[in-house]
């Protein structure tokens, strides 16, 4: 049966142009396809790095309730932290308290360029355990990070750029206490952090926990107790062996993909958008490759006609289209995969800089400037077989048309 | 060897019923070199066709060498036609992307024949029909007497016991036309197979064995030379 693919592969290279023409419209949809997989993956996967590292980390434990009435930060819903010691210690897991509260962040002209009130929420953290659940430290562009016992503060850097701060300047944080009385102290911006999670770099403040401690009244309590187990599956698991031996202690612990379910459900309805994207493209591709796929067969109609006449069986006609569509496909498969990585490369090596378009909003997306696509090897085998099997789909359909005609109606065919 | 019993075809065409043929009944013995001749539309394509199994008749039946191949399913009468009918055809059919020595050899690998005895047998027939030296020419570079004698070599390298020529030399000019025909006269002699062609040329006439006139479907003489 060798003869077979043998003239399937003579046929290709008979028609050089159509076949160069159809593996092309297949090649560019493959293209497409690891191009646009590639940056998609590459958002998912940094987003959920920088959404791990800045901002939940393993999970958190709060007071039962919290968590749906976070808008309001409300500081009666606290713990004293002292409960869950314990337990986390012996998980073996990093763990940092914290206390957000929600307040106006107030300066005035000189230092600050104008006078100005803008509310928000502050993140109280204690500055030696706080640096080994996040990476905020390490954001820290100018000034330093927190120390212990400083009336200190440090906010986002794009947040610092809007109202005018800089380091050394003083401001005011309006807010109450635990008890609903108003408190109204300063602080002075020790820090300014830009890190690859924009929520942090847009909106981020923070200042110690002992001094949230004492304006706030708070006794030892905290909001939230953040854990940090690692990045992997396994961490994961750990955290969730975790969470029965926290709501014994009659509080509550959630995962990150909870407190993250912004970005997750964004990233799962992008999931559906990509499929849409990459059907589209497929169809476009189909229907390029299916127009040429019908002309090479029906040039080629009285030549069927003629080996059919010969004692070619329906069968062996499949085949031999089916191989020569494998070749086309094979063909498209290679170029679309060599074009896709050639232009996969600079993303993933210097990404796409997007800063401009996500300083507003990152679309529930954590990354901030940089998007960087990614060396998915199941997208580009995914691609590769699509690519044949889209070629042997189209190629079935145009040979079924032309083995509807019976033998005499081929061989007359002009 | 074929035996034909009251064959009925009509084609439609649009709203027109075209009766190709009306109650054909005809015998032929092995190794006879049959003409079957006729006016356009007289039919003899359709007869030839259905000789060949490449075409049913609406009724009627058709025995060859004690098989009713009427009743063939589209695979059997595939695998009949490969193993024991060759076809030329007046446009010669060559396939393209093949040389001569790879069409003919395409009528044995479609046999499922071994590759060594593909390659001999192939050989052997090309230079009985004249073609030793172009085996690996395409057919673009035959010229059309070239390409047909490539045919009758496809046709004839698998022993078949019928060969049947759908107006052999209509597109040769007469002398290479009866080049063709002195070939396929010789190749019936020597290996007495049955050849059924059709004409409408009375040359080509002059040289069968047998002649069947059709017209409007139905056998008008039979005469045997």
């Amino acid at each position: 049966m060798t003869y077979l693919p043998r003239m399937a592969f003579k046929n290709l290279a008979r028609y050089k142009k159509r076949t160069l023409i159809t593996a092309s419209a297949i090649s560019f949809g493959l293209m497409m396809f690891i191009v646009i997989r590639s940056l998609l993956i590459g958002i998912d996967t940094e987003s959920e790095i920088n959404l791990r590292l800045y901002e939940t980390a393993s999970g958190r434990i709060m007071v039962p309730g919290y968590w749906d009435e976070r808008e309001n930060a409300p500081l009666e819903k606290s713990f004293n932290p002292s409960s869950v010691q314990e337990v986390l210690k012996d998980s073996g897991a990093a763990f940092a308290p914290r206390i957000s509260f929600a307040g106006d962040l107030i300066f005035y002209k000189d230092p600050f360029p104008e006078d100005g009130d803008l509310p928000g929420f502050f993140t109280a953290v204690d500055p030696v355990s706080d640096g080994e659940v996040f990476n905020l430290p390490d954001g820290i562009v100018e000034g330093r990070w927190l120390k212990e016992g400083d009336y200190g503060l440090v906010i986002g850097h794009w947040l610092a750029e809007d109202i005018g701060a800089e380091v050394g300047s003083t401001v005011l944080v309006e807010t109450e206490t635990i008890d609903g009385f108003p408190q109204l102290f300063d602080l002075e911006i020790v820090g300014i952090i830009n890190c690859p999670n924009p929520e942090v770099t847009r909106s981020g403040m923070y200042l110690p926990l002992s001094v949230a401690d004492e304006f706030l009244e708070m006794n030892g309590a905290v909001t939230e107790v953040n854990v940090n187990f690692g990045r992997d599956k396994r961490a994961d698991a750990a955290f969730d062996r975790l969470v029965p031996q926290i709501e014994k202690l009659g509080l509550e612990a959630l995962n990150w993909e909870i407190l993250g379910a912004d970005f997750i459900a964004i990233s799962e309805a992008k999931s559906g958008g990509t499929g849409m994207i990459i059907m589209l493209i497929l169809i476009i591709a189909g229907v390029g490759i299916s127009n040429t796929m019908l002309m090479a067969v029906y040039e080629r109609v009285r030549e069927l006609g003629m080996m059919r006449a010969l004692g070619m069986k329906d069968i062996q006609i499949w085949a031999m289209f089916l191989w020569e569509s494998a070749g086309i496909g094979l063909l498209g498969g290679f170029i679309g995969v060599g074009l896709g990585a050639l232009v996969n490369w600079p993303l993933a090596k210097y990404g796409i800089d997007y800063s401009f378009l996500l300083r507003e909003s990152s679309f529930g997306y954590r990354i901030q400037g940089q998007m960087y696509g990614v060396w998915d090897v199941q997208s580009i085998l995914t691609a590769f077989l699509l690519g044949v099997g889209l070629a042997v789909f189209v190629a079935l359909f145009s040979t079924h048309r032309v083995l509807r005609l019976d033998i005499p109606a081929s061989l007359r065919f002009q | 060897m074929i035996a034909i019993k009251g064959l009925y075809k009509t084609y439609t065409a649009g709203d027109t019923e075209v009766k190709a043929l009306r109650g054909v009944s005809l015998d032929i013995g092995k190794g006879e070199f049959l003409s079957i001749a006729g006016p356009s539309g007289s039919g003899k394509t359709t007869l030839l066709n259905i000789i060949g199994c490449i075409d049913s008749a609406d009724s009627g039946e058709i025995v060859i060498s004690g098989e009713s191949v009427m009743d063939y399913s589209r695979n059997r009468q595939a695998a009949f036609r490969r193993d024991h009918l060759g076809f030329v055809f007046q446009s010669y059919n060559l396939i393209p992307v093949l040389t001569a020595f790879e069409n003919v050899a395409f009528s044995l690998n479609l046999m499922g024949v071994d590759e060594k005895e593909v390659a001999e047998r192939t050989e052997k027939m090309l230079k009985e029909v004249g073609l030793e030296g172009m085996e690996h020419r395409r057919p673009s570079k035959l010229s059309g007497g070239q390409q047909q004698r490539v045919a009758i070599a496809r046709a004839l390298v698998k022993n078949p016991q019928i060969v049947l020529a759908d107006e052999p030399t209509a597109n040769l000019d007469s002398g290479t036309g009866k080049e063709v025909l002195d070939l396929m006269k010789e190749m019936n002699d020597r290996y007495g197979c049955t050849f059924v062609f059709s004409t409408h040329d009375s040359m080509v006439m002059d040289y069968a064995s047998r002649l069947v006139m059709l017209h409007d479907g139905e056998i008008q003489s039979d005469e045997r030379r």
